[in-house]
């Protein structure tokens, strides 16, 4: 059986995700503009949403990730991935002005972030959402910007569905069957 | 011994978790308590052994958390009681010495290479399949240890071969016979004290070689009791004083 990604996307250009998802054969990308496309499936057995959050307003955000979820399959995956909010209070804690962790922080002309996103509050979404955290991590990306690469940190959790749709008035307790 | 068999009420939504108390043997020997502890557990229908240090002390809903997170070896994070204050969970480098996770960021939750025993919730099926690819041998001093069967090439003694424990081309040779733990009466050797390591690396190199390697929480966080709680705000102090001195 064919197994198949989404990938909502933010910024001008699309990530590339085909060199690192073994095992999935179809990848679909979507501009969190576009989303959700009529071309888009009900179920995927990966959801990704990279970069996008931030232009989600934080009261909506909960609602957005829900929906996301249901659209992984049983025993499927949601990643959020978004830059680290961590690193951007630290750069901030340093009081040198930069214009990367000012875009990072508020966006650019063109995209306005609405809300931005430590790896806690990000495992309380994916959670409140009835997936079970399989992995949270904070990892290094090159940021892309007028011309020139940046290093910068992002924060990616990474939910697993292992029962149909809970929601946040029903912990996921107990559940002792997962991917090991 | 066992102390009782209760019901352990966990801080979250009434869920009763059934649970079995064991009371360490001995004031010391870090490794035979877990072992006999592990032991017991094995004879019980349990499906997790929970390791929780008697200096330690875990935030409410631990077990409840740990469990939710379906791994079948996870950690709470704790950090060494005095100077470095450094976390008590490892990676190892490149030439295979463990370093503690510095800087890691609050709210990771990811595999590493080493964690202590404090705050460790251990699923039924690590112990078994370790126990299933591990073959125990002793030492001619009657120590024993367990030693995965893929790392066993020969097994009959080298007639007229040096028998006493030597070094050649940097190897450490030691004549050694396996030993049917049943037998032997002791607990199986999950857990040993040796070469100055402790007890938990072992372990968790033990659990590596059948593929299992152990997850940390770091929403888990707990106070490593000693004269005083050592905890999260000391490693933060340690990690500036570290930054300053760069």
């Amino acid at each position: 059986m064919k197994t198949n990604a989404l990938v909502i996307y933010a910024g001008a250009k699309a990530p590339n995700y085909q060199p690192n998802l073994q095992g999935i054969d179809d990848i679909e990308y979507i501009h969190y503009s576009d989303y959700p496309a009529p071309s888009t499936q009900d179920s995927y057995n990966l959801v990704i949403a990279h970069h996008c959050l931030p232009l989600v307003e934080a009261n909506d955000v909960l609602k957005f990730v829900i929906e996301l979820a249901g659209r992984v399959k049983l025993a499927g995956e949601l990643w959020l991935i978004t830059p680290s909010l961590e690193m951007i209070m630290n750069e901030i804690e340093k009081n040198q002005p930069n214009r990367i962790f000012h875009t990072l922080l508020f966006g650019s002309k063109n995209e306005h972030h609405r809300s931005a996103y430590t790896l806690y509050w990000l495992r309380g979404l994916v959670e409140s959402a009835g997936m079970v955290i399989y992995a949270a991590t904070q990892e290094v990306y090159t940021l892309h910007m007028n011309g020139k690469e940046y290093m910068m940190l992002q924060n990616h959790v990474i939910g697993h569905k292992i029962q149909e749709m809970k929601y946040a008035d029903e912990p996921a307790v107990a559940i002792i069957t997962a991917r090991h | 011994m066992i102390r009782s068999s209760s019901m352990l009420r966990d801080n979250n939504k009434n869920k009763a978790v059934e649970a079995l108390l064991f009371e360490k043997k001995r004031p010391s020997d870090a490794d035979i308590n877990r072992n006999i502890i592990t032991s017991k557990f094995m004879e019980s229908s349990a499906d997790y052994l929970f390791f929780i240090d008697d200096d330690t002390l875990p935030p409410k809903g631990v077990m409840t958390h740990l469990i939710s997170l379906g791994k079948q070896f996870v950690s709470g994070l704790y950090f060494l009681p005095s100077e470095p204050y450094n976390p008590i969970a490892y990676l190892r480098n490149k030439e295979g010495f463990y370093q503690p996770i510095w800087n890691y960021a609050k709210g990771t939750l990811q595999q590493v290479d080493s964690v202590g025993m404090g705050c460790a919730m251990i699923h039924r099926s690590v112990f078994e399949k370790i126990k299933e690819e591990h073959v125990i041998y002793k030492r001619p001093d009657g120590s024993i240890f367990p030693i995965h069967k893929s790392q066993i090439t020969d097994t009959k003694p080298k007639i007229g071969s040096n028998h006493k424990a030597h070094i050649s081309h940097g190897i450490f040779h030691v004549p050694v016979e396996p030993v049917n733990i049943e037998e032997d009466g002791r607990p199986y050797p999950f857990f040993a004290l040796e070469y100055s390591r402790t007890e938990d690396h072992f372990f968790c190199e033990m659990a590596e070689q059948v593929g299992i390697k152990p997850w940390l929480d770091t929403t888990i966080v707990c106070q490593h009791l000693k004269i005083h709680g050592k905890g999260y705000d000391d490693y933060k102090e340690e990690l500036k004083k570290m930054k300053e001195k760069k």
